[in-house]
């Protein structure tokens, strides 16, 4: 027995060598955080808080450097193996008609937005729109509007997402647009704006 | 304690027979001079009430009664404090006993459910079945009430007046706002009530009062109110039953109240709602309800409302409204969230009547007069309308019929006609053709067919546009004035879940040839950005035609094309391949003026002036052998072609005879918005002629 653990072991280990394939992630994260951040600009416009983006270029994920040989053995298949297929970073395309259409129009209703932005009456959710947070915080001839306008914003932030991942050849990345927009909307947002975060709402 | 839920009813006239019994007994001890009666009850019971620690004391001065009732504790059902220490003081009555009057009599309580209490009473007692008391002072809900109470035969009535009663602690308000979820309850109540019965209970009841900073809210802000001011009234009188009839009237004149998603301003307009019926059980009959909100609203109904299932078993409403301009953004438009009707403006008067049976509607008429439809600055509009529309949800409708004057789709205008329609259950349908003036020609709606799912409306129809003018035409859209007509027919299309689909085609004819839409298909409708897909064929262009009208030059000839793979976003090109080129065997002139040529060039990223420079500048016309040319366009991107020249580029325009001029593309790779720029300015570029 002791004889023949190494000999198996090789082919074995050639075997699982052979059998891996690295998945690489297509989404461009950083080329839509910088999409997202222009467009979240140009709607709030001179709402936009005059806070830095957060550092470019972090790693999307990482590995905690506690085991240094699983890191290293990591980057031996990372060697070894080849990958599925070349992960370039491609453009976010943000220019297309409709999402030209959709920003003009939330970039519109913006103005109309703020004030109940700014009483906390609405707020940014986690999904990337808009939710009434308090609705007692606004005047009573308000709290229909706010609704509407609410139902509105959200009915183009749905259809902005869509359009971009739709413009970009990549309609499956819709899902990963909106969460890098829910990130962007609460960085770009003005000191006072209110946001959920963990199931509550937190104040900028 | 278990306490029957008409106990309270019957709690005052049996207290005060009990007290009368007492007074009998005690009678019997009685006897002529200064005698002093000292009765003491440790505990009395009554499903309504239980006191504790009660003394009597009268004491008799020989010309003059004083009379001293003491308990410690009174328990009330519904209540939910006691009575602490109550005492009533009457003295100087100079009736014989056990009759008894008196004066300024004082009944003091240490605390009850309404705190502290010192009320005046003036006492006359004949006998249990003959007395009149009055009162002043008692504390009630923050407020004062006043009153008096006779007792004749079997008979009693009840008079009182209250004011400054602040709603929040009146006991049957907080029970209903509680019902009801709101809180934050606000504002004050001053009401007069008369009530009337006998041994056995209530018979009659009536009042009125008023109302004033009446606000309240729900935790979500979805139900509130501020600042609300009016007054109402009521009277009901019972057989003795459980049955009641009567009639109350509540007007708000002041205020705004907001429950979700309409807001009412009262301050604009007051509204009065008054209702007279008949409670039996959990039924309710309203014989007459009318509703006043001047000429904002007026509605008249009746109706059997089963409170027991909260439902309408029967009913029948009219409403009248003359501003609809003031109605429908304030009322009906709030709760036309979400659907195409949400930006809709609209002015004039119209009647409504509605009948429902077992919960659910049974027939709808409208009439409306000199109506005004409007969606947008640049959507659609309906002026002058008049007519009827009925609906029924079971049987046989009738059909409805609506006129109107005038009417505009966007920048297009069209003259008035009649709809002829039926309504049915979840319904709709043409059941004559809608024709419609159109630029000297007509629009034909054929077939117009809705039905109502739970996904939303789902609309067929089929359309035809025979001999508009292109001229007025063209000249509203903006373009361009074209000369000729336009005819185009879409068989069938239908509208479903916001994407209108096509089927078959839709072909115009224009410019001496026909265009075909096929596969058309136009979606997200309700989106800031729809989406048109189709495929495009044009077929046998009238080019002297297309080109004077686009002031782009001279072209004679005719033009073939086919653009498939088309697609508009927010009505602007997102993607498309285009091919235009010479209808093939045709057989008339091919001439091109010298303008088109330098336009042409401008496709080719041309250079300017190469034609001018040479002496083809003497010629104003050359003859050519075909066009043709190849735009395909991905976003930003556009790529030209044209037919494959030998040395790498592409024709434009392939020259024929003498003098021959050819108009070759080197360029191939073009920015779509440069290129777009470049078709609205046309500059000469870059010009290869061989």
């Amino acid at each position: 027995m002791t004889t023949t653990r190494p000999v198996l072991l090789w082919p074995l280990l050639a075997f699982v060598l052979a059998s891996c394939v690295t998945i690489n992630i297509y989404f461009p994260a950083a080329a839509a955080e910088e999409a997202a951040r222009t467009i979240v600009r140009d709607v709030l416009g001179k709402e936009a808080a005059e806070t830095p983006a957060s550092p470019q270029g972090q790693p999307q994920s990482q590995l905690e450097a506690g085991n240094r040989a699983l890191w290293i053995a990591g980057r031996l298949l990372d060697v070894l193996v080849p990958p599925a297929a070349a992960a370039g970073q491609a453009n976010i395309d943000i220019s297309s008609p409709g999402i030209n259409s959709l920003r003009a129009s939330m970039a519109r209703r913006q103005s109309q937005l703020a004030p109940f932005y700014a009483k906390g009456v609405i707020g940014f959710d986690a999904r990337g729109l808009v939710a009434v947070r308090d609705l007692s915080a606004a005047e009573l001839r308000d709290r229909s509007r706010v609704k509407d306008l609410v139902s509105e914003e959200n009915r183009d932030r749905d259809a902005l997402y869509r359009e971009i991942a739709r413009a970009n050849g990549h309609p499956e990345w819709e899902q990963n647009i909106r969460e890098t927009f829910a990130r962007v909307w609460v960085e770009e947002a003005r000191p006072g704006y209110w946001y959920q975060q963990g199931g509550g709402w937190r104040q900028r | 304690m278990p306490v029957a839920s008409n106990a309270k009813r019957s709690l005052y006239p049996r207290l005060l027979a009990g007290f009368a019994a007492a007074c009998l007994f005690a009678a019997l001890a009685w006897s002529q001079g200064q005698v002093s009666l000292q009765l003491g009850i440790s505990d009395l019971e009554h499903e309504a009430a239980t006191a504790e620690g009660l003394s009597v004391v009268l004491v008799n001065h020989g010309d003059r009664q004083d009379l001293t009732i003491r308990i410690e504790r009174i328990e009330l059902a519904g209540l939910d404090k006691p009575i602490r220490d109550a005492v009533f003081e009457c003295a100087g009555s100079q009736r014989p006993w056990p009759a008894f009057d008196c004066r300024g009599a004082q009944l003091e309580m240490a605390d009850s459910p309404w705190g502290p209490q010192s009320v005046t009473v003036d006492l006359d007692w004949h006998s249990a079945a003959d007395w009149r008391l009055t009162f002043s002072g008692l504390r009630y809900a923050g407020g004062r009430l006043q009153g008096d109470a006779s007792g004749k035969g079997e008979t009693w009535k009840l008079q009182a007046r209250a004011s400054g009663m602040a709603l929040r602690r009146v006991q049957a308000i907080v029970q209903l706002a509680q019902a009801q979820q709101v809180g934050d309850l606000a504002g004050d109540l001053s009401l007069e009530i008369t009530a009337q019965g006998t041994l056995a209970g209530l018979r009659a009841i009536s009042g009125s009062g008023r109302f004033s900073g009446v606000a309240y809210a729900d935790s979500a802000g979805e139900q509130a109110a501020e600042k609300l001011a009016g007054r109402f009234k009521l009277r009901a009188t019972t057989p003795g039953s459980q049955a009641w009839s009567g009639a109350g009237e509540l007007s708000v004149e002041q205020g705004q109240l907001y429950s979700d998603p309409v807001f009412l301003d009262f301050g604009k307009q007051a509204w009065t709602l008054g209702a007279r019926g008949g409670l039996s059980g959990e039924r309710f009959a309203i014989e007459r309800l009318k509703l006043d909100a001047g000429r904002l609203l007026q509605a008249q109904g009746e109706g059997v409302f089963d409170a027991s299932r909260s439902r309408l078993e029967s009913g029948e409403l009219r409403l009248t409204s003359t501003r609809l301009e003031q109605l429908f953004p304030e009322l009906v438009q709030p709760l036309l969230r979400k659907t195409a009707a949400a930006d809709l403006e609209v002015r004039g008067g119209a009647t409504l009547s509605l009948t429902l049976s077992e919960g659910q509607p049974q027939s709808l008429d409208v009439s409306l007069d000199g109506v005004e439809l409007k969606q947008g600055a640049d959507g659609f509009a309906l002026d002058g309308i008049s007519g009827g529309i009925a609906w029924r949800g079971s049987g046989t409708s009738p059909d409805s019929r609506l006129a109107f004057e005038s009417g505009r789709l966007g920048r297009l205008r069209f003259g008035g006609a009649e709809l002829h329609f039926n309504l049915f259950d979840r319904f709709a349908w043409l059941v004559r053709p809608l024709v419609l003036p159109f630029y000297g020609g007509d629009i034909r709606v054929g077939e117009l067919s809705w039905v109502a799912t739970e996904e939303g409306p789902d609309v067929g129809f089929g359309i035809a546009i025979q001999q508009a003018s292109l001229g007025d035409l063209s000249a509203d859209l903006g373009w361009p004035r074209m000369q000729g007509q336009v005819s185009g027919r879409m068989p069938r299309a239908r509208y479903s879940q916001g994407d209108l689909l096509v089927d078959g085609g839709l072909g115009v004819e224009v410019f001496d040839g026909t265009l075909t839409l096929q596969n058309v298909r136009l979606g997200e409708l309700d989106s800031v950005a729809p989406v048109l897909e189709a495929d495009m064929e044009l077929r046998r262009l009238d080019l002297y035609q297309l080109t004077q009208t686009f002031s782009f030059g001279e072209i004679q000839g005719r033009l073939d094309g086919d653009v498939s793979k088309l697609r508009l976003v927010a009505w602007q090109p997102d993607r498309f391949d285009a091919h235009l080129y010479s209808t093939p065997d045709d057989d008339r002139r091919h001439r091109i003026s010298q303008r088109a040529v330098d336009n042409l060039t401008e496709l080719g990223n041309g250079v300017s002036g190469a034609l001018s420079a040479s002496f083809l500048r003497f010629f104003e016309q050359f003859s050519y052998d075909r066009i043709e040319l190849k735009v395909r366009q991905r976003g930003s991107r556009a790529w030209i072609d044209g037919i494959p020249a030998s040395d790498g580029g592409y024709y434009l325009v392939k020259g024929a005879g003498l003098p021959r001029i050819d108009v070759i593309g080197r360029n191939r790779e073009v920015g779509w918005t440069d290129l777009l720029s470049r078709l609205k300015s046309i500059r000469l570029q870059d010009v290869s002629m061989q």
